[in-house]
């Protein structure tokens, strides 16, 4: 049931630990451009939906709430 | 220091809306769930570890923020609860089960599992090791539950056919591939 399964076995020193915590990550990120390719038009919808929100800046009320926050925060 | 946080803050706010947006269809209840994870994060920003991925912190306190709420409501609308669930079920065979449904109804149908994963990974940018921490569990389960989402997707956007096509065509294509190699290989 572990995802992480595979690594198990081989991951036993302590030190190895961080160097293959970095591979995992490149294989991954290696493994999304091909399963989440540009060239699908179903993902290609999602991202347009989530760019759409995700390009604009933040919305003034959210600005001016952390404006606030940092404001009280140098005056105390 | 606290300007870097801030600035780091409001970039990672960005996408943050993107998903919750995507994730949510109520407009509202989105902006209002980024509103409450900014407020959190702000308070919390003493545990935040400098140089660490900053949109990931944010995605696992709106992933937080967004599970408590569910519970707390659950609990409020209790007795209202399985009428609504009802309700809910009834409307995708309502509409017909042949219908072509447009993408933001389609998205909507998934679980929110599902659609968490997709969004993690299809469209915020996140590795599947990435969406396995922020989601607290393992990358595998993340990958599955990616390609069952973008599998459902498809097939409720009158995607099977074409793609039953499309797959023919590639398996014939390298069908006739492999036996150009073959032939060559003798």
């Amino acid at each position: 049931m572990n995802g992480r399964d595979g690594s198990e076995d081989e991951v036993d020193l302590p030190g190895d630990t961080a160097s293959d915590g970095a591979q995992e990550t490149t294989q991954g990120e290696a493994a999304d451009e091909q399963s989440v390719g540009a060239q699908d038009p179903i993902m290609s919808q999602l991202r347009t939906l989530y760019d759409d929100v995700a390009s604009e800046p933040l919305p003034e009320n959210l600005l001016n709430l952390l404006k606030q926050l940092d404001e009280a925060e140098r005056s105390r | 220091m606290s300007d870097t946080f801030t600035d780091d803050l409001v970039e990672a706010l960005k996408s943050l809306r993107g998903f919750a947006r995507t994730f949510h269809r109520d407009a509202a209840r989105a902006e209002d769930l980024v509103q409450e994870t900014m407020l959190k994060a702000w308070s919390k920003r003493e545990q935040f570890k400098e140089g660490t991925n900053m949109r990931a912190w944010l995605f696992t306190i709106l992933r937080n923020t967004y599970l408590s709420e569910l519970r707390k409501t659950k609990r409020e609308v209790e007795d209202v609860d399985g009428a609504l669930t009802e309700r809910l079920a009834d409307k995708p065979a309502q509409e017909g089960h042949m219908a072509m449904l447009d993408f933001r109804t389609a998205l909507g149908k998934l679980n929110d599992e599902q659609r968490e994963a997709l969004i993690l990974v299809g469209a915020s940018g996140f590795s599947y090791d990435e969406a396995a921490d922020i989601v607290g569990t393992a990358p595998g389960t993340i990958k599955s539950r990616v390609s069952r989402a973008r599998k459902l997707l498809g097939e409720m956007m009158g995607e099977t056919d074409q793609s039953l096509f499309e797959d023919d065509a590639t398996v014939r294509a390298a069908g006739a591939e492999g036996l150009d190699q073959a032939a060559q290989a003798l």
